[in-house]
């Protein structure tokens, strides 16, 4: 199979970034058109440009650019939210190799995994992850404590939208339970006036400004009787002793609105 | 042309009605004299156009592209004689057309919101992250493992541009053909979300 030259990529960046004149951008779309190789790379560059917006490592204007553009359309929707998706669970996979690597280091842990393997063999249960006690003589008491741990609830951390600002005592704390990444619900009631049509809400490490998840179009739902915005985070996406901050913006005819940023502060859970 | 089609020529959808069995026909025509080759070229072309429409920030790129393929069909059946050598190109002028008159429609309603009080429409009902979230997991649950793996590998790091590199080179492929394969994971996720969200939506309907 031949594959497009690196400078089409380059191209095609600028392309779906808007950073093309007229001229430009309908000369590529005529080569987009008849031509399937470089169609099909526009289209993985798109999935690579989608999850650099969202980890936040475009500059703002682009992302902007990319974002309204997409968001305009169901399948640009649609795509979006794959990215977020994957985004999520790869930080997971990530966070759980890690726990995975550091267990198996240890001895105890090591006659666990052989032992779990032959369970596992027999078909006796499915090993899923690994929370072995430090320490523990005895291979089946580990195994015991190893059963499947699939989907656990989702930690839950109601944020009101205005009135709570960084530095104040009165910083909601989410308590992060310690093992594999769990997901953290966020839910932010909405004034029952607020008139906005959908919602942008960017997640960012308050300290350094990175930005942890982005969500370009949200759109709130109903909770209790009241509308909120529900946000979904992995808490692989968080660290303990961190400070973020939850900036919503409304999204109306008339632009976009500033609602709020509400913080909260993650702490480990006692063990 | 390369993509397949799930449909047969001449059962395409055609929203708008305008477009007869005689336009469909000189269509067919002018893409291919081989009827089967003709349908491909077909759905080749209308897959393009609609992603095409999405780049450029159009909110319905399926109607715009039954719209361009309609106009295209309409002139050859009224004889237009199409000289360049590359079909696709008079497909892509016709594009631009259509597209541009979308922008200046698109400007014209915008003037006339401002000048006058507009209650929001609230946006169509969309699938919850969560739901998403749950049917990707699931998805990605069916892939063959190695797929599931690079999939994942590629979106977890944080060093993006470093990582990939790293894979590229575990793969001994370059980084091109590394983002086609994960586009083409990415793109059976999609269909495979896509398919249960429309599952789960019809359960609940019932």
């Amino acid at each position: 199979m031949r594959f497009p030259a690196l400078h089409d990529e380059d191209r095609l960046r600028s392309y779906l970034l808007g950073l093309l004149n007229e001229d430009q951008a309908d000369e590529i779309e005529r080569r987009l058109l008849a031509e399937g190789e470089l169609f099909e790379l526009a289209e993985a560059v798109e999935g690579d440009l989608l999850t650099a917006a969202l980890a936040g490592e475009l500059p703002s204007p682009q992302r902007g650019h990319l974002l309204r553009r997409l968001t305009a359309s169901p399948g640009g929707r649609s795509r979006l939210a794959l990215a977020r998706g994957l985004a999520v669970l790869g930080r997971d996979a990530r966070s759980l190799d890690g726990v995975s690597l550091r267990l198996l280091e240890r001895p105890a842990v090591r006659a666990a995994a052989l032992a779990a393997s032959l369970a596992l063999a027999v078909g006796v249960f499915q090993l899923v992850t690994t929370t072995a006690v430090p320490g523990t003589e005895n291979g089946a008491n580990t195994i015991a404590q190893a059963l499947p741990q699939v989907d656990p609830a989702p930690l839950l951390l109601q944020l009101a939208l205005t009135g709570v600002r960084s530095g104040g005592s009165g910083i909601p704390h989410l308590e992060i339970p310690a093992g594999a990444p769990r997901e953290v619900r966020l839910q932010l009631p909405l004034d029952p006036g607020e008139t906005s049509t959908s919602f942008e809400v960017t997640a960012r490490d308050a300290a350094t400004r990175e930005v942890v998840a982005a969500y370009p179009q949200v759109t709130a739902r109903n909770t209790g009787g009241r509308r909120s915005i529900v946000l979904s985070l992995s808490s692989g996406q968080l660290h303990s002793g961190g400070l973020y901050e939850i900036e919503v913006r409304g999204l109306g005819p008339a632009g976009d609105e500033l609602l709020g940023k509400p913080t909260f502060k993650v702490i480990a859970a006692p063990s | 042309m390369k993509e397949s089609s799930e449909r047969q020529p001449g059962a395409r959808r055609s929203r708008s009605g305008d477009l007869t069995p005689e336009s469909f026909e000189a269509l067919l025509d002018f893409l291919d004299e081989d009827r089967h080759l003709a349908g491909l070229h077909y759905e080749t072309i209308r897959r393009r156009l609609v992603r095409l429409f999405e780049w450029r920030g159009l909110g319905n790129p399926d109607d715009l592209a039954d719209e361009t393929i309609n106009r295209v069909a309409r002139r050859l059946q009224e004889g237009t004689e199409v000289r360049s050598a590359d079909p696709f190109g008079y497909f892509c002028g016709v594009a631009h057309l259509v597209a541009k008159e979308v922008a200046r429609r698109a400007a014209r309603e915008r003037a006339a919101l401002e000048r006058e009080d507009w209650t929001p429409v609230p946006p169509p009902e969309e699938p919850d992250g969560d739901e998403r979230l749950d049917g990707l997991r699931q998805c990605l649950q069916r892939l063959p493992p190695d797929q599931r793996d690079l999939v994942l590998r590629y979106h977890q790091a944080s060093d993006h541009i470093r990582s990939r590199q790293g894979l590229s080179q575990e793969l001994g492929i370059p980084m091109n053909a590394l983002r086609i394969r994960v586009h083409r994971v990415r793109r059976k996720l999609e269909e495979c979300v896509r398919l249960r969200l429309r599952v789960n939506a019809l359960q609940v309907h019932r």
